[in-house]
C-alpha cells in the first residue's frame, strides 16, 4: 500500500482535470494568437513559473533550517528543491519561449522577465554546481546553504525589483491574465485546478527524491556494516 | 592579580570524518599545572583532538569545557586566549616575524613593547633574523617563529601538535623549557610520537 | 633561561584575560582596521591583485575604445552597459583574491586564533571596496574622455557608480569567501558569482544609462539609486549573517 495514497490519486484526477478543461472547456481567448488558442499555454506556463519561484522559497527555508540545526537531512532538502526549481524553470522557459514566439514574433526578446528567468536557472545550476564540487557531507552542507541565502537578496530583487524598473513586454500578458483581460473561465481554470495539481505534483517529487535519499543512505549503511563483516 | 586555576574537561567526544570515525568516545580531565601527551600512529586522530581543544573543529557529538577559575568557557568562545601550534600554521611570507607577531598579537588587544618582542625573539632563538620576511626562513626557523606565535600573549593554556618537527638540539631545549615553564601557570597539551617528547608528559592519552 | 622565564612570568598570564569580557563592538573595530591595514600593506609589497586589475580594465578599455572608433557617439544603453561589462570583470579578477590568498597560504588559521570572525569579514570587505573605488576613480574617467560620453547628470552619475561599486564589492567578497572555504576553486567564480552579481548590474546600467539622456524621467532614476542602495544594504547584513558559518566550517 503506497502512503497517502488518496491525495496522490487526488493529483491525477486534479491534473488531468486541468488538461481537459484546458483543452476542451475553456474557449479561445481574444486578441491572442491562432485564433485565440494560443493563450492556453498560460495554464501550465503560469505554475511552473510559480512553482519554479516557490522552490527557491523553499530552499532558502531548509537553508536557514540547515544552518540553525545542523541535520545533514535539512541540507538535502535545501538541494531537492533546488533541483526541482530547476526542473519547473526549464518547463517555464520553454513554455514562456513558444507562447513569445507566437504573441510576438521571437523565442527569445531578452524581456526582463525571460532575462529574470534566465539568471534563476542559472542560480539553481550555480548552486548545484557549487554543491556538487564539494564532497566532504558537512562542509558542502554548511557551504551551499550559505550560498542558496547569499542568493536571496538578488533573487527578491530579480522577481520583484528588476521587472518593475525596466518595462516589460509581459506587462500585457499579466494584466491580461491578472487583471481579467481573459475569458470569465480562465482565471478559475488557472486558480482552483492548474495551480493546485502543480502544487501537489511538486509535494510529490519532492517526497520521492527524498525517498530516494534515504534508500541511498541504508545503501551506504549496508555497504559498510558488509565491509566490517568482512574484515572480521 | 590573582593566579589562574585552569581546568579542561572532555566528556564523550565525537568527530567523524566522512564515515569514518576519528575520534570515538573520548572522556578525560586535565587540570592545572599538568601535561597531557596525546600519542598515537598516524591517522589515530591526534590532530583532530587538538583543533576540536582549540576551538577550531566542532565535535559532532560531547562537550569539550575549558574552565578558567571555575567559569566555563566553549573551546570556541576560549579560542583568541589559547597558544596554538601546528604543522598547517603558517604565516604571511610577505611580512617579516617581527611584523607578523606584531600583526596577530595587536588583534589579541596586546601591545608588544620593544623590549617584549626582543626577549621573545631571544627566547626562540630568532634574535637579528626579525626584520626578514617569513619567505626567507628556513623550515626550523618557521617552526621558532610558530613558538612566538604561541605563547607570545602568555596562555595559560598551550596545545602543541608535533612541537619539534624541524627543530635542532638547541631548539629541542628551548622546546623543553617552554613546555616546563608553561606547565606552571596552566596547561600543556602535545600531540607527539617522539619518545623524548613523551618524557614530559604527566598523563598520555593513547588514540587509535 | 632566566630571562625567558621571566618573561613568561605569572603575574603576566592573567593579561590577556581582560580583554576577553570585552570582546566587543570596540575590540571587532579595531581587529577590523587591523586586518585592513595588513591586507593595504600586503597587497603594496606584491601587487597581485591591482596589477591584474589594472591590466585587465585598460585593456578592456583599449580594446572598447577602439573598436567604437573613438569619438564616436555610442548611444547610451551601450555606453552604459559596457561601461559595467568593464568594471564587473576587472573587479572579478582582483577581488576574489583576498580570501583565496589566506586560504591558500593557510594564514586563515592564524586569523581564526586571534580574531573575531566578522571583524575578518569587515576588514576584508573594506579593503575590496577601497580597492572597487580605486578601480572605479582611474576606469570610470578615461572611459568618459575615450567614448566621449554625454554626461548630463554628473551628480547622479557619481551615485550610480558609488552604489553599484558597493554592490560589487559586496557580492564579490561573499563570493569569495565561499569559494575560498571550499578549498579555491577559482574557476567556478564566475559562474557562482553571475547570478548574485546580475541582477544589480541590470538596475546600475539602467541608472547610468539615464545619466546619459537630458530627456530621461528623474524619479526612475532617483528609484534606480535607491533600489541599489536598498540592494548593498541587503547584501550587507546578509554577508554580517552568513560569513560566521563558513568562517567556522572546517
Amino acid at each position: 500500500m503506497i502512503k497517502g495514497l488518496w491525495w496522490k490519486i487526488l493529483v491525477g484526477v486534479w491534473m488531468s482535470a486541468a488538461i481537459y478543461c484546458a483543452f476542451i472547456v475553456v474557449g479561445p481567448a481574444q486578441g491572442f494568437s491562432m485564433n485565440g488558442e494560443g493563450a492556453k499555454i498560460i495554464f501550465f506556463h503560469v505554475p511552473s513559473a510559480w512553482l519554479a519561484t516557490l522552490s527557491y522559497v523553499v530552499a532558502a527555508f531548509y537553508a536557514i533550517q540547515y544552518l540553525m540545526r545542523h541535520n545533514i537531512e535539512s541540507d538535502e532538502k535545501c538541494a531537492t528543491s533546488m533541483e526541482l526549481g530547476l526542473v519547473f524553470g526549464i518547463c517555464a522557459t520553454i513554455t514562456g519561449s513558444i507562447f513569445s514566439r507566437n504573441e510576438w514574433g521571437k523565442y527569445w526578446s531578452f524581456d526582463p522577465r525571460q532575462t529574470s528567468i534566465l539568471v534563476i536557472l542559472l542560480l539553481f545550476t550555480a548552486y548545484l554546481v557549487l554543491r556538487n564540487s564539494i564532497t566532504e557531507p558537512r562542509k558542502r552542507a554548511i557551504i551551499s546553504s550559505v550560498y542558496a541565502l547569499a542568493a536571496l537578496p538578488p533573487a527578491m530583487f530579480l522577481i520583484w525589483v528588476v521587472p518593475r524598473v525596466v518595462e516589460s513586454l509581459h506587462q500585457f500578458a499579466n494584466q491580461a491574465v491578472v487583471g481579467g483581460g481573459l475569458g470569465g473561465s480562465y482565471r478559475p481554470v488557472l486558480y482552483f485546478l492548474s495551480l493546485p495539481a502543480f502544487l501537489g505534483l511538486f509535494i510529490w517529487m519532492f517526497q520521492l527524491r527524498m525517498q530516494y535519499y534515504k534508500l541511498y543512505l541504508l545503501n551506504q549503511k549496508m555497504k559498510a556494516e558488509k565491509k566490517q563483516c568482512n574484515l572480521k | 592579580m590573582t593566579p589562574l586555576k585552569l581546568q579542561i574537561s572532555f566528556e564523550r567526544v565525537f568527530k567523524k570524518y566522512g564515515d569514518r570515525e576519528v575520534i570515538r568516545d573520548i572522556c578525560c580531565d586535565i587540570q592545572h599545572g599538568q601535561v597531557l601527551v596525546i600519542a598515537g600512529p598516524n591517522g589515530s586522530g591526534k590532530s583532530t583532538f587538538l583543533r576540536i581543544a582549540a576551538g577550531l573543529l566542532k565535535p559532532d557529538s560531547g562537550n569539550v569545557h575549558i574552565s578558567v577559575n571555575n567559569i566555563r568557557f566553549d573551546p570556541q568562545a576560549y579560542r583568541t586566549q589559547l597558544g596554538y601550534l601546528s604543522p598547517d600554521l603558517t604565516f604571511y611570507n610577505e611580512l617579516s616575524a617581527v611584523e607578523n607577531l606584531l600583526f596577530f598579537s595587536s588583534l589579541r588587544g596586546i601591545r608588544l613593547q620593544h623590549d617584549d618582542l626582543a626577549s621573545i625573539l631571544e627566547m626562540v632563538g630568532l634574535r637579528g633574523r626579525g626584520r626578514d620576511p617569513v619567505s626567507a626562513y628556513s623550515s626550523g626557523m618557521v617552526q621558532r617563529l610558530k613558538f612566538a606565535f604561541a605563547v607570545l600573549h602568555h596562555p595559560p593554556l598551550l596545545l602543541l601538535d608535533e612541537p619539534t618537527s624541524y627543530l635542532d638540539e638547541p631548539g629541542f631545549r628551548m622546546a623543553e623549557r617552554i613546555v616546563k615553564s608553561y606547565k606552571q601557570n596552566g596547561i600543556v597539551m602535545i600531540a607527539t610520537n617522539d619518545p623524548r617528547e613523551k618524557e614530559w608528559g604527566d598523563l598520555t592519552l593513547s588514540l587509535g | 633561561m632566566g630571562r625567558s622565564n621571566a618573561f613568561i612570568g605569572v603575574d603576566m598570564v592573567a593579561q590577556p584575560n581582560s580583554s576577553q569580557q570585552n570582546g566587543t563592538t570596540l575590540s571587532i573595530i579595531h581587529q577590523t582596521l587591523l586586518i585592513l591595514r595588513k591586507d593595504i600593506l600586503l597587497e603594496l609589497r606584491n601587487r597581485a591583485a591591482i596589477q591584474a586589475i589594472l591590466l585587465f580594465s585598460i585593456t578592456t578599455l583599449i580594446v572598447v575604445g577602439f573598436s567604437a572608433g573613438g569619438g564616436a557617439n555610442l548611444p547610451p544603453d551601450t555606453l552604459a552597459s559596457l561601461l559595467w561589462i568593464i568594471l564587473f570583470f576587472s573587479a572579478f579578477s582582483g577581488l576574489s583574491h583576498v580570501f583565496i590568498r589566506e586560504e591558500e597560504s593557510n594564514t586563515a588559521i592564524a586569523l581564526r586564533l586571534t580574531s573575531e570572525a566578522n571583524a575578518v569579514l569587515w576588514g576584508k570587505l573594506l579593503f575590496n571596496t577601497l580597492l572597487t573605488f580605486v578601480i572605479i576613480i582611474i576606469i570610470a574617467p578615461l572611459y568618459f574622455i575615450i567614448l566621449n560620453a554625454p554626461i548630463v547628470q554628473p551628480g547622479k552619475l557619481v551615485l550610480s557608480l558609488f552604489t553599484g561599486g558597493i554592490g560589487l564589492s559586496v557580492s564579490a567578497t561573499i563570493i569569495a569567501v565561499i569559494i575560498a572555504r571550499s578549498h579555491g576553486k577559482p574557476a567556478l567564480f564566475g559562474a557562482i558569482g553571475f547570478p548574485i552579481l546580475l541582477p544589480m548590474l541590470f538596475i546600475a546600467v539602467d541608472a547610468t544609462r539615464l545619466t546619459f539622456q537630458s530627456y530621461s524621467n528623474i524619479n526612475v532614476l532617483n528609484r534606480d539609486i535607491l533600489g541599489l542602495a536598498s540592494f548593498d544594504v541587503l547584501m550587507i547584513v546578509t554577508a554580517g549573517l552568513l560569513f560566521p558559518y563558513v568562517w567556522e566550517s572546517e
